[in-house]
């Protein structure tokens, strides 16, 4: 019954659940990524116990300090400890990243699976609607919605994920257009299931493993585009402790302490190489065969 | 109390290719019997029974249950439906989905219906106990089962809600011989325990025998001949059914006679068929009347009804006779013209 154009498909749902699980467990670069990942979230869920000092108290006649026993990457141009900014940045980062996440897929799945399950008039109407937040580079759309509501963390996050779900609905249009071909879909109204049901308790079901994939590929992508836009001054402001912000703070030092830029550019660096290893590999234990390339979206 | 089923020319668009899947057909069932719905792949015996689920749009037409119309019902009339008209996929296993166990497939009816209460184990267990299913596999994944095994999974989903009509689609097509017997057997013995009434589709006329009381041939979306059971072999009529007939497999080979009557070719495309009897281009007796002017459906008899401009020529189980005792001086060849234009 109807040619399915992806291997996974064809391998029942158990089965293929475990597969998945095995071949993602056996990706060393993913399972590096998820070390990592596991890494920074601990650090960010422990900020208070690890963190040698207060992120944000201010100590002027110890600007700049080498690192030391007491400040184990030094102080930044306002007496700051680094190490205990960096690891509070992490907590912020990584929640932030992850609240935007959570409201692109609030958006974007009731809006994919509709417009892919509804099909017609209503499916062409979103898909517009997605075809115009596509059109526009969604970092400079991001960055005119933040600018134009003011700069706040809170509203820099409603603006990247005003701006990012489009992509998202696309892709969740697409696999629920496919999953809804199925027969077990047509079995499943045989029986009586309203739509409601069969998209949430079929379509959505298999929908699921690729989304979770597509997300974590894109976690890293949207810290780098928060830290973006801290650092342009639209998001976290000073004195909270972000790593974009980090970064802009400590521009006028890149002379002299060109650590203090380092070390937020580092985080940044492996939270985001991270995630994109860990999503990379998930997507490679959903779909073997598309081998190591990255997925053309 | 009748059921009656009138899915009246429905056409589905492709594209700007009208397609007439099932086209002007008009079948009444009545309650506990079993009417077979047979022909070749493709003729739309499928499509037939999803409309009559409401799981396609009926293009024309009107479909009764117990006098009341259910064509082109909301949702929640057609839930009503639904709980007294059922059906049994062919691919059992595609109709699955692979993330249910098998106590979750079998129970989704159920709790579509508001039922997710304790008594749904119950009536799980008892529903598999009834198709034969040991209580282990339920909690199986489908992969897990063999193919008879997961047609009476199908059987046992389709029959949770105690459904009064159960559409077979082609249920037993995909099994070995020996399943296949066990399964129509199932079948005929939940039909009498559960007072149930089936329209049985099928292309393999000897299940259809086994099962049915009456048979309706169909050709390219047109019933052609609708027969009783029992005088299938007296009443046979139509150059196609006979056709159908002939091409049965018969395991004897000093029973079996020579090609004769074995229809050639493939039926031309739907778009293909304005005007003039649809089997014409394949029919061994063809005359020019047919080409012009499409045959109705008509009674002939008290449970026959043909759709033929030779129906009184061809008449009544003497072609028959003629084809299985092999005509004089046939070579076999038989009637089969490409169409041209």
């Amino acid at each position: 019954m109807g040619g399915s154009n992806n291997g996974s498909n064809n391998i029942p749902g158990a089965v293929f659940a475990q597969n998945m699980w095995q071949n993602f467990l056996r990706d060393k670069q993913a399972m590096a990524g998820l070390l990592i990942v596991l890494l920074f979230l601990a650090v960010g869920l422990l900020a208070p116990l690890i963190a040698p000092h207060d992120p944000l108290q201010i100590d002027l006649a110890n600007k700049l300090l080498p690192p030391s026993l007491s400040y184990p990457l030094g102080t930044d141009h306002l007496g700051r400890c680094e190490l205990s900014r960096l690891i509070y940045a992490t907590r912020v980062s990584l929640s932030n990243s992850i609240l935007v996440l959570a409201l692109i897929l609030l958006i974007s799945i009731p809006v994919g699976s509709v417009s892919g399950y509804a099909g017609g008039a209503i499916d062409n109407i979103l898909m517009r609607i997605t075809d115009i937040l596509l059109a526009f580079p969604s970092l400079v759309l991001s960055l005119a919605i933040a600018g134009l509501i003011g700069p706040s963390l809170a509203h820099l996050l409603i603006a990247l994920a005003a701006v990012l779900w489009a992509g998202y609905a696309r892709i969740i249009r697409g696999m629920v257009l496919q999953i809804k071909e199925k027969e077990f879909i047509t079995a499943a109204r045989a029986s009586g299931a309203s739509h409601f049901n069969v998209v949430t308790r079929h379509i959505m079901l298999h929908a699921m493993t690729p989304i979770i994939a597509l997300a974590a590929l894109e976690v890293g992508g949207i810290i780098l585009a928060i830290s973006g836009l801290c650092f342009l001054g639209l998001g976290a402001q000073p004195p909270t402790p972000e790593w974009g912000v980090m970064l802009n703070d400590s521009r006028p030092y890149i002379q002299s302490d060109p650590n203090l830029m380092l070390y937020p550019g580092l985080a940044i660096f492996l939270v985001v190489g991270s995630f994109n290893l860990v999503g990379e590999g998930l997507r490679k234990a959903i779909n073997p065969q598309s081998g190591g390339r990255m997925a053309d979206r | 109390m009748s059921k009656h089923f009138k899915a009246g020319g429905s056409l589905f668009q492709g594209g700007k290719e009208i397609v007439p899947a099932v086209d002007g057909v008009s079948l009444a069932l009545s309650e506990g019997e079993t009417l077979g719905l047979v022909g070749e792949s493709g003729c739309g015996k499928s499509t037939l029974a999803r409309l009559i689920l409401g799981l396609e749009r009926v293009t024309e037409g009107r479909i009764y249950y117990q006098g009341q119309e259910i064509t082109g019902l909301d949702y929640t009339k057609l839930c009503d439906v639904r709980q007294n008209i059922q059906m049994v996929f062919q691919d059992s296993y595609a109709s699955f989905d692979p993330f249910y166990t098998v106590a979750g497939i079998i129970g989704e009816p159920l709790t579509n219906f508001g039922n997710n209460g304790r008594s749904l184990g119950n009536e799980i267990n008892s529903i598999m106990e009834r198709v034969g299913l040991e209580p282990a596999y339920a909690s199986r994944y489908p992969h897990e089962l063999s193919g008879g095994q997961l047609q009476r999974v199908g059987i046992a989903r389709a029959l949770i809600l105690y459904p009064k009509l159960l559409l077979c689609d082609e249920p037993v097509s995909s099994l070995d011989f020996a399943i296949k017997a066990q399964i129509l057997g199932l079948l005929k013995d939940l039909k009498q325990q559960l007072g149930l009434t089936y329209l049985f589709i099928s292309h393999d006329l000897s299940a259809i025998r086994y099962i049915c009381d009456r048979v309706a041939v169909m050709y390219l979306g047109k019933i052609v001949e609708i027969l009783s059971m029992r005088r299938l072999l007296e009443d046979i009529c139509h150059p196609y059914t006979t056709a159908l007939l002939a091409a049965v497999p018969v395991a004897d080979p000093r029973l079996r006679q020579a090609e004769r009557g074995h229809i050639k070719g493939e039926p031309p495309r739907f778009a293909g068929v304005a005007g003039g009897c649809r089997f014409y281009f394949r029919c061994p007796h063809a005359i020019p009347l047919c080409r012009e002017v499409e045959p109705v459906l008509e009674k002939v008899g008290t449970a026959h009804a043909v759709a033929c401009h030779l129906k009184h020529e061809l008449g009544l189980g003497e072609q028959l006779s003629e084809v299985r005792t092999g005509g004089p001086g046939d070579s076999g060849e038989i009637y089969s013209q490409e169409r041209s234009g």
